[in-house]
């Protein structure tokens, strides 16, 4: 398989502190890497790595098969967008002359692609507004555009959906999803927003600690989360004791609700419970969230 | 680096506080002349007009250089620059040369300014040979000011802290030129003794390196139309321009930057 980037035992200190210890990350071509993990487990830090902001204590990584310690790493880099932490933009200059900074940096000899590429991110009624001006979520915008200046290969996105209101963040969705299938552009986005990273990701990457603790396809991921009968019951005591009866893996959630992780026969199952007593008030089918496997694998906390 | 410094000299044009500077220099230059006009009873020749909003250079620019500058990091631009640029050499010489001519602008501009309307105010004792040879050592010192301002931006890494930095030692330069342009104007007697406040020796070189070494120092010789040692300034100024540089890409060539 080819990788966009990999990663091979990267270590960052600071202050004796270890940020990334050892990360070993596969990220495929053409994939979209949703990359998880708690507050300071060390996703911006090697963002910065990728990005060249700051250099590795230890260890390496290759970005289209170029190692860091390459001077090709550079046109490897010019493969690359990104945004980290904030839209870097800025607020004294309109839109398309932020695109135009980014279009000079990267040398490009014509600005043509500025009204379409406001386009692709929704703010062509805006590319004479200042940048100062914009909303949060017009902000994350133009970061993007400013990021696929060049038509980059390769897209870093660190918490790209931070501040959208519901409507962009489906817009923001939307246009991942696009470019990845479209332009067929690689997208490493780390989000605490779980839920929506899981309808866009196809591969996953657990960090915890700067360590890789789980790295594996959408497939692999659905495959593996457990599937569960959500259970709203008069008694879960009594629940309790029947499941238990019946040698069935539960987890009781509140003092009426119970999630039951096995193919179980509901006829049964409420029959058994009448008999204690037990009234069964609904049931509902549920997939293993993708926060609930993350703390699973984690051992708890939020991502 | 070409592609840098296009893209920084776009964003100077675009730049409010690049205007602001240059049109508060201008203001202080108007100040100093009414000043000079209105509050001396002694009639001022114009050589000791031409300079003198140079006094303030220091401090303007270094509140134009580092917010400048420092945008790039507040901002989070510099991040796209890195990831772009083909090493932070170019990165480092890009900003040094856009607050280099930033600063050149604005000094030619003042100066202009200051001689042209000052012509009707003052009595006109500039011979242009001078006034030529004298811009000169003042370009030096623009651009001394601009490295040594831009550098220091760029190894604070952040626009709040280079302003601190940067105004701090803007005002030191000014209060040190105070103090050594003191030591250095009183005379070796006073009324026919010794004066014990003279500075002779080893200890004058040093004052007067002292003195050339700082931008502010060499503004306060250019005011008084006065410069004792050119060519030292001119070493001086080239030397202020080399180790900043140098320093500046050495010492930015290894920050880590957030």
């Amino acid at each position: 398989m080819e990788y966009a980037l990999q990663t091979d035992g990267l270590t960052k200190c600071f202050r004796g502190f270890r940020a990334l210890d050892g990360l070993a990350m596969h990220v495929p071509k053409g994939s979209i890497y949703g990359f998880v993990g708690r507050n300071g487990a060390g996703k911006t830090t090697l963002f910065r790595l990728i990005c060249g902001m700051q250099r590795p204590t230890s260890g390496s990584f290759e970005l289209f098969g170029i190692s860091n310690g390459s001077k090709d790493i550079v046109n490897a880099r010019r493969r690359t967008g990104a945004i980290i932490e904030t839209p870097a933009l800025y607020g004294n200059m309109t839109a398309a002359q932020n695109l135009k900074q980014q279009a000079l940096i990267r040398g490009l000899p014509a600005f043509d692609g500025i009204p379409g590429l406001l386009k692709l991110v929704g703010l062509e009624y805006a590319g004479n507004k200042k940048a100062k001006d914009f909303s949060l979520g017009m902000k994350q915008r133009l970061g993007i555009a400013i990021a696929l200046v060049g038509e980059p290969d390769f897209l870093v996105l660190d918490e790209p959906v931070n501040g959208l209101d519901p409507q962009g963040i489906v817009e923001m969705r939307e246009l991942l999803l696009k470019l990845n299938r479209e332009r067929q552009i690689t997208i490493l986005i780390s989000s605490h927003i779980l839920d929506e990273l899981s309808r866009v990701a196809t591969c996953y990457g657990f960090i915890d600690r700067g360590h890789m603790i789980k790295e594996l396809s959408a497939e692999e991921l659905d495959a593996t989360r457990k599937k569960s009968v959500r259970m709203e019951v008069t008694d879960t005591a009594v629940l309790a004791r029947v499941l238990d009866g019946l040698q069935i893996q539960y987890r009781i959630v509140s003092e009426s609700v119970a999630d039951v992780y096995a193919h179980i026969n509901v006829t049964q199952l409420v029959l058994a419970l009448a008999e204690e007593g037990c009234e069964v008030l609904s049931t509902e089918a549920r997939d293993e969230s993708l926060q609930t496997y993350f703390m699973a694998l984690a051992g708890g906390g939020e991502p | 680096m070409i592609k840098l410094l296009k893209a920084d000299l776009i964003r100077l044009s675009k730049s409010s506080s690049f205007y602001l500077s240059l049109i508060a220099m201008l203001g202080l230059s108007v100040a100093f002349m009414a000043m000079q006009a209105t509050a001396m009873d002694y009639t001022v020749p114009l050589s000791r007009v031409i300079f003198l909003p140079m006094s303030m250079y220091g401090a303007a620019m270094a509140a134009f250089v580092s917010i400048f500058v420092g945008t790039d990091f507040s901002e989070g631009f510099i991040r796209n620059k890195l990831l772009i640029t083909e090493n932070r050499y170019s990165l480092v010489f890009s900003q040094i040369l856009v607050s280099c001519l930033a600063c050149l602008v604005v000094y030619t501009v003042v100066t202009a300014f200051t001689a042209g309307l000052g012509c009707f105010f003052f009595e006109n004792n500039v011979d242009t040979v001078t006034l030529i040879r004298f811009y000169c050592i003042g370009v030096g010192m623009c651009l001394a000011t601009g490295c040594l301002f831009s550098v220091i931006t760029l190894l604070c890494g952040n626009k709040t802290q280079a302003i601190i930095w940067c105004m701090a030692l803007a005002f030191g330069m000014l209060f040190l030129a105070m103090h050594t342009n003191g030591k250095l104007v009183q005379p070796e007697y006073k009324d026919g003794a010794l004066n014990p406040h003279y500075v002779g020796g080893l200890r004058r070189t040093a004052y007067g390196i002292l003195h050339d070494l700082n931008p502010c120092g060499q503004a306060a010789q250019l005011s008084t139309w006065e410069v004792w040692h050119p060519i030292r300034v001119f070493v001086c100024n080239l030397m202020a321009i080399a180790v900043s540089t140098a320093l500046g890409c050495l010492l930015f060539d290894k920050k880590e930057i957030k």
